[in-house]
C-alpha cells in the first residue's frame, strides 16, 4: 500500500499543473471570499446576515478547481491509456483507487485550509470594521470561536468530501468532461431546481438531500436551528453521496476492463 | 391613478400598465382623471385644468359586463426595508396609510346605487379605512398597493420557469462543446485533422457552426417540448402563469436554445484555449451557472454578475416588465434580470466571441 501510495503521490506531484490548480483553488476562494465580505452591507441594528457565511462564500468557486484536480487525478490515466499500465504495475484496482483517493483529499486539504483559513483572516479584518462584533450580538469571527472553528473545518471537510466524490465518479465514468459535468451538475442542479419548488414539503426534502445546500450548511452560524439539517448531519449527506459514487467507482473499476 | 412620484398612469387587468403624464399631484397641484367606457373599450384621460384632456390610453376588456361598479380608490404601499442575508433576503415592512380627497366627482350615463365604501383586499379590521362624503367632496383613506402584479413571493411564475430545466441541459451542452475540440487534443486527431485542411481558423469556425446548429436545432425541440409539457402540469397543478404573447413565447424558446448553442461554443472556445477537457468544461459551467449559485448569497452581488458574465445570457427568458412604482422582488429567480433580454444575450455573445479570438490566435500560434 505505502509503495502505491508512492506511485500514485509520484505521478501526481509530476502532472502538469497540479501546483498552479493549487495557488488557484487558494486564491480564488479567498478573493470570492473577499469580494463577498466588501459587498455585504448590512445595518447594526438589523441584520441577519451571517459573517461564517459570507467570509467562506468562496468554497463556491473553490469546490469546482478541487473537482477539476480530483476529476483529472483518475480520467487523465483513461485519456493516455496510462491506466493499463498503472494496472499491469498494481493489480491491486481497490489500492490504486484508494491511493488515489489519499492523494486527492490530500490535496484538497491543503487547498482547502490555505483558502479557507486565508479567507477567514480577511473576513475577520473586513467585517469587523463592518459592524460584525460581539458587541453587536454577533460571536467573535477569530477562529477559536466554536461556531466560526466548525464553519472553517466543516468547509475544509466539505472540500475533502468534493474530493472523494469527483475521484468516485470520475472513475465510474472514466472521462474528464463527462465526469466533471457530472460533478458540477450534481451540486449545481439542485439549488437551480430548488428555485422551482416552492412546496415547502418537497423544498425541505430536496435541501436535505442536495450535497452542495445539505453539505454547507456547516458554514452557518445564525439561526443554526432553522436549517434542514443540523451542521454535521448535512456533510454527513454529502458524505454519503461520495462514499456511493466511491462504491460505484470502485466497482466499475474492479467489474470492467480498463 | 394619479401618483406623488411616478407620474399619472391607468392600469387595468393586473399586468398592464400605461404611464400618463409625469405630473406629481399633490395638495397645491390637484389632477383632473376621467375614464370613459364605449362598450369594450375603457379610455382614460387626464387634465390639469378640468378643460383640456390629454388621451393616456385605451384599455380593451373583452367580455365586460354591461353594469360594472366604479369608484374612487386610495392606495398607498407598504414601506418596505429590504436586507440582503445570505440565503436570499428578508423584507420588513410596516403598512402605511394615505387620504386623499376628491372633488367635483361626477358620473355620466346611468348609475344606480350610492357611493358605498370597501375594503379591497384586507380585512376592515386589518387596516380601518375610511370613507367620508360631504356633497361632491370624498375623502378617501386607504393603505395597500394597487399596480401590475409583481412577484410577491419571489416565485418564478413564467412562462420561462417552466425552461428551469435549460440550466442542467446547458452544462451537458458545455461538455459536447468542450469535448468537440479536447478529444481530438487528447486523442491526438487534432494533427490529422490541421495537416487535412491547414487553415486553423476554418478548422475552428466549422467547428464553431457544426457545433452550434447541432446544439440549436436540439436544443429547440428539447425547450419546445419542456414547455409544452411543463406548462400544461403547472396549469393543471392550478400554478398561475403569467400570460405572454404567442411571439414572447417564441423568443422564450428560440433564445434559450440560442444560449444553449452560444454556451456550447464557448466551451470549444475555452477548450480550444486550454486542451484540457475538465478544465474547459469547469470554466465554462463556472462562468455561466456559478453565478446564480452565487448570487443566492447576495443580490447586489448577483445583479451585478447578471450584467458582466456570459451569465448573462439567460436574460433572453426574461418575459416580464418591471414597474419603477411597484415594490416587488426584482431577481433572477424571480424572473427579472438586470439586463433587457437582447442586451444580455449579446452579453454571452461577447464573452463568446472574446473567447474565440484568444482561441483562434492561440490555435494558429502553437504547436499542436
Amino acid at each position: 500500500m505505502i509503495l502505491t501510495l508512492h506511485a500514485e503521490w509520484t505521478k501526481f506531484r509530476t502532472s502538469a499543473g497540479t501546483f498552479w490548480l493549487l495557488l488557484a483553488a487558494i486564491g480564488m476562494t479567498m478573493a470570492i471570499g473577499a469580494v463577498a465580505d466588501a459587498g455585504v452591507a448590512c445595518s447594526p441594528s438589523a441584520c441577519s446576515q451571517d459573517p461564517a457565511k459570507i467570509s467562506l462564500a468562496g468554497v463556491y468557486l473553490g469546490q469546482v478547481l478541487v473537482a477539476i484536480c480530483a476529476v483529472t487525478i483518475m480520467s487523465a490515466e483513461y485519456g493516455t491509456g496510462m491506466i493499463r499500465t498503472t494496472l499491469t504495475a498494481m493489480p491491486n484496482r481497490i489500492a490504486v483507487l484508494s491511493a488515489k483517493a489519499v492523494v486527492a483529499t490530500g490535496w484538497a486539504l491543503v487547498a482547502g485550509v490555505g483558502g479557507v483559513v486565508g479567507s477567514a483572516v480577511l473576513g475577520q479584518l473586513v467585517l469587523n470594521g463592518k459592524g460584525f462584533t460581539p458587541a453587536n450580538g454577533y460571536s467573535s469571527l477569530a477562529l477559536s470561536d466554536a461556531g466560526m472553528l466548525r464553519a472553517a473545518c466543516g468547509s475544509v471537510l466539505y472540500l475533502m468530501l468534493i474530493a472523494l466524490l469527483s475521484l468516485g465518479i470520475s472513475t465510474a465514468v472514466r472521462d474528464s468532461a463527462a465526469g466533471i459535468g457530472l460533478v458540477l451538475g450534481l451540486l449545481f442542479a439542485f439549488p437551480i431546481a430548488l428555485v422551482m419548488v416552492s412546496n415547502p414539503h418537497w423544498h425541505r426534502h430536496l435541501e436535505q438531500i442536495a450535497p452542495m445546500n445539505a453539505g454547507l450548511g456547516i458554514q452557518t452560524t445564525v439561526d443554526v436551528h432553522s436549517l434542514p439539517l443540523s451542521p454535521w448531519a448535512g456533510l454527513g449527506v454529502l458524505g454519503l453521496w461520495a462514499a456511493g459514487a466511491l462504491v460505484l467507482g470502485a466497482l466499475v473499476l474492479q467489474l470492467c476492463d480498463a | 391613478m394619479a401618483t406623488a412620484t411616478h407620474g399619472v398612469r391607468m392600469q387595468y387587468n393586473y399586468t398592464k400598465d400605461i404611464a400618463g403624464s409625469a405630473t406629481t399631484v399633490s395638495k397645491t397641484s390637484p389632477q383632473w382623471l376621467r375614464l370613459s367606457r364605449s362598450g369594450d373599450t375603457l379610455t382614460g384621460y387626464e387634465s390639469a385644468d378640468g378643460h383640456s384632456w390629454t388621451k393616456i390610453g385605451v384599455a380593451t376588456l373583452s367580455g365586460l359586463p354591461a353594469s360594472v361598479p366604479v369608484g374612487l380608490f386610495v392606495a398607498s404601499p407598504d414601506h418596505d426595508a429590504t436586507t440582503e442575508e445570505v440565503v436570499g433576503t428578508s423584507t420588513e415592512g410596516s403598512p402605511s396609510m394615505a387620504t386623499a380627497s376628491f372633488d367635483d366627482v361626477s358620473l355620466q350615463g346611468s348609475a344606480s346605487g350610492g357611493w358605498q365604501g370597501t375594503q379591497i383586499g384586507y380585512s376592515a379590521s386589518d387596516s380601518p379605512n375610511t370613507f367620508t362624503q360631504s356633497g361632491g367632496t370624498f375623502a378617501v383613506t386607504g393603505s395597500g398597493d394597487i399596480g401590475p402584479m409583481a412577484s410577491s413571493g419571489g416565485d418564478n411564475n413564467t412562462v420561462s420557469g417552466s425552461l428551469i430545466g435549460a440550466f442542467v441541459g446547458l452544462m451537458a451542452m458545455v461538455v459536447i462543446g468542450a469535448l468537440f475540440i479536447t478529444s481530438e487534443y487528447r486523442r491526438g486527431l487534432i494533427r490529422t485533422t490541421l495537416t487535412a485542411s491547414p487553415r486553423r481558423g476554418r478548422v475552428l469556425a466549422a467547428k464553431a457552426v457544426v457545433l452550434a446548429c447541432v446544439v440549436f436545432a436540439l436544443g429547440l425541440a428539447a425547450s419546445a417540448c419542456t414547455m409544452w409539457f411543463v406548462d400544461r402540469l403547472r396549469r393543471h397543478n392550478g400554478t398561475y402563469i403569467s400570460p405572454a404573447s404567442a411571439l414572447t413565447e417564441i423568443r422564450v424558446l428560440v433564445g434559450t436554445a440560442a444560449v444553449l448553442a452560444i454556451a456550447a461554443v464557448l466551451a470549444l472556445a475555452i477548450g480550444t484555449i486550454v486542451r484540457r477537457s475538465a478544465t474547459a468544461v469547469a470554466a465554462a459551467i463556472a462562468l455561466i451557472v456559478l453565478p446564480y449559485i452565487l448570487g443566492v448569497s447576495s443580490i447586489g452581488a448577483l445583479q451585478w454578475m447578471l450584467r458582466v458574465t456570459p451569465a448573462a445570457g439567460f436574460a433572453v427568458q426574461q418575459t416580464l416588465h418591471q414597474y419603477p412604482q411597484v415594490d416587488g422582488v426584482y431577481i433572477a429567480s424571480a424572473g427579472y434580470y438586470p439586463l433587457s433580454p437582447w442586451e444580455g444575450f449579446g452579453v454571452l455573445l461577447a464573452w463568446t466571441a472574446l473567447a474565440l479570438g484568444l482561441a483562434f490566435v492561440l490555435l494558429r500560434k502553437r504547436d499542436a
